[in-house]
């Protein structure tokens, strides 16, 4: 067998936009043209989809930081899968939205694309959806990712609080509950309500819940968790996993819709197809 | 079996380790490291995926939960990809959340990452065979990225021309040009041409890239088409991107040039079909 196109081709076509202190920012219109000249210290903007493909072959070169495009994510997922291979390399990337920018244009995509999709890294320094490419890039050209080993990325946030000091804290996992969330904070939080995020509720004991139902699964296994706290009085809900990724309880928070509740929770006016946010608040109003 | 220190139930033990079941992926242990494999009862995304690599055992098997949006139940493959550590997702029809046991008893694999399928490991077995493969072979050398290709031959028509799926355009060989009929997964737009004209396949089924800005995706099929090139577009929304197999088993076309739609292709059309039609002759004019 000859060797792949990939294998003979010779030109690498880049194009630096801005440079400092010997970090440039370079767009190109193909992923396959980042190379050595890239690596440590520039920000690459290629106009290719960062599915897993093409982060292998960015990820062996280790640019500084990496900017896409998201083929409208795709099934699957494919279109952004390569930001968690990037993650995990402790590589900051990011993606435009599919129709903000030209597939294939790398000037395009650095002059006219908008962030949908961003890795742990890249958020660490300051990333976010709904920031141009420029902007974004600039950023990962200025700011040092200060984490980059393998572990644990706790995001907790307090998002509203009640005069009565309870208060609604968005997490990640309801094992990253604290002493200080028993019977006083609703944890809004997107792994599923199956048996073992039970046992997680049952000791964290918040005042209310929100976790993510797990695409529902075998014999509604995904919310079997609801039952369980019912039975102690534990109100909770879930988060349908069609509106919000599981595992990113701030998208829940944003965009996330509710697709099943318990008694307790119900009962405290909790709808089903009502926003988390929504359903957050009642949750945490004063009971009778 | 179970440890009720560790919340682990050792369901197999060899001399090279254990494959032990986990309720949760939180309950994977220092114990574990480069030894058992991982069947754990949560979703196969990121978050998890963070959890599993920090003890870096052997192998790790979790939920797809549907996939779901953005592809956040299988996210965490492509983590764990990265470091090396073969891993995939059960499907979750088969699954009871939160059970590991019962998983690594009834479930089906649904999704892989590369390492994993590098070990025998597939969409359709169950978790129990995907598992003690997992245990008993060990991983041949990280592949450099350009040899990860995934190139098959599907079907050799008696002409002699052949439908090849492959991950992407840039992986066609010389032996493709005027001959075979490529599937492949990256986008159609214009940085693809360059590599479409060089290649000069027979015929071509690439991704359509989600549309984009413009319908972008898929621009350079009216641009190759000059070079009498064939080809036709899969939406991305029913075929994975990088992954040509995917292509031509699950893709549905959305685009065609002139070239393709003379061999009989039509937008709607599943990809395969589309391939058998493009395998054949150019009709007179």
């Amino acid at each position: 067998m000859g060797q792949t196109l990939l294998e003979r081709e010779e030109e690498h076509p880049q194009e630096i936009v801005d440079e400092r202190d010997g970090r440039a920012i370079v767009i190109m219109d193909s992923a396959r043209w980042v190379d050595g000249r890239n690596t440590g210290t520039d920000v690459v903007v290629p106009a290719s989809y960062i599915g897993v493909l093409p982060a292998r072959m960015v990820a062996i070169h280790r640019p500084r930081g990496v900017i896409g495009h998201d083929a409208c994510v795709g099934k699957d997922g494919a279109g952004i899968g390569g930001l968690w291979y990037l993650e995990a390399l402790g590589i900051p990337a990011a993606t435009a939205d599919g129709m903000t920018a030209e597939m294939g244009n790398g000037r395009d995509l650095y002059e006219s694309g908008v962030l949908s999709h961003v890795n742990y890294p890249a958020e660490r320094c300051g990333l976010r959806p709904g920031m141009s490419v420029r902007e974004a890039a600039f950023l990962l050209r200025d700011v040092d990712s200060s984490d980059v080993e393998v572990g644990n990325k706790i995001r907790r946030e307090i998002v509203e609080e009640h005069p009565s000091g309870r208060r609604i804290v968005v997490t990640d996992s309801i094992v990253w509950a604290l002493p200080e969330d028993e019977k006083v904070s609703v944890l809004v939080t997107a792994g599923h309500t199956g048996r073992s995020g039970a046992k997680f509720l049952l000791e964290a004991d918040p005042y209310a819940f929100i976790c993510h139902d797990g695409g529902m699964s075998k014999n509604r296994s995904g919310i079997t968790g609801l039952d369980t706290t019912a039975a102690v009085g534990l109100p909770g809900a879930c988060i349908d996993g069609n509106t919000a990724p599981i595992g990113d309880a701030f998208r829940a928070w944003d965009e996330g819709r509710i697709s099943a509740a318990n008694e307790p929770a119900l009962a405290l006016g909790v709808e089903i197809g009502m926003s988390v946010a929504d359903a957050a608040r009642r949750l945490l109003a004063d009971r009778p | 079996m179970t440890d009720p220190a560790d919340l682990q139930t050792v369901v197999h033990a060899s001399e090279r380790g254990r494959v032990v079941a986990l309720d949760s992926a939180y309950d994977v242990r220092p114990v574990n490291r480069d030894r058992d494999v991982a069947v754990n009862a949560s979703y196969a995304g990121v978050l998890p995926a963070r959890f599993i690599a920090q003890q870096r055992p052997r192998a790790a098997i979790g939920v797809d939960c549907g996939i779901g949006l953005d592809g956040a139940g299988i996210a965490g493959l492509w983590y764990l990809e990265a470091l090396g550590i073969p891993a995939a997702a059960a499907d979750v029809a088969t699954v009871e959340l939160g059970n590991g046991v019962a998983m690594h008893e009834a479930a089906r694999i649904s999704r892989v990452n590369a390492v994993a399928l590098d070990l025998g490991v597939v969409p359709g077995q169950s978790v129990r065979e995907a598992a003690l493969l997992l245990l008993e072979t060990d991983p041949p050398p990280p592949a450099a990225a350009s040899e990860v290709t995934h190139r098959t031959v599907m079907e050799t028509a008696p002409s002699g021309r052949s439908i090849v799926c492959t991950d992407s355009i840039a992986f066609g060989l010389p032996e493709d040009a005027g001959r075979n009929v490529l599937c492949t997964a990256g986008h159609t737009g214009r940085s693809a041409v360059p590599y479409l004209r060089q290649v000069a396949p027979w015929g071509f089924i690439c991704s359509d890239g989600g549309g984009g800005r413009d319908r972008s995706g898929t621009a350079g099929l009216a641009i190759v088409e000059a070079d009498g090139l064939a080809g036709a577009s899969v939406d991305a929304n029913t075929a994975r991107m990088g992954d040509g197999l995917s292509t031509y088993e699950d893709g549905v076309i959305s685009a065609c040039n002139a070239g393709a739609a003379a061999r009989g292709v039509v937008v709607g059309m599943s990809a395969r079909e589309a391939a058998g039609r493009l395998l054949g002759d150019v009709p007179a004019p």
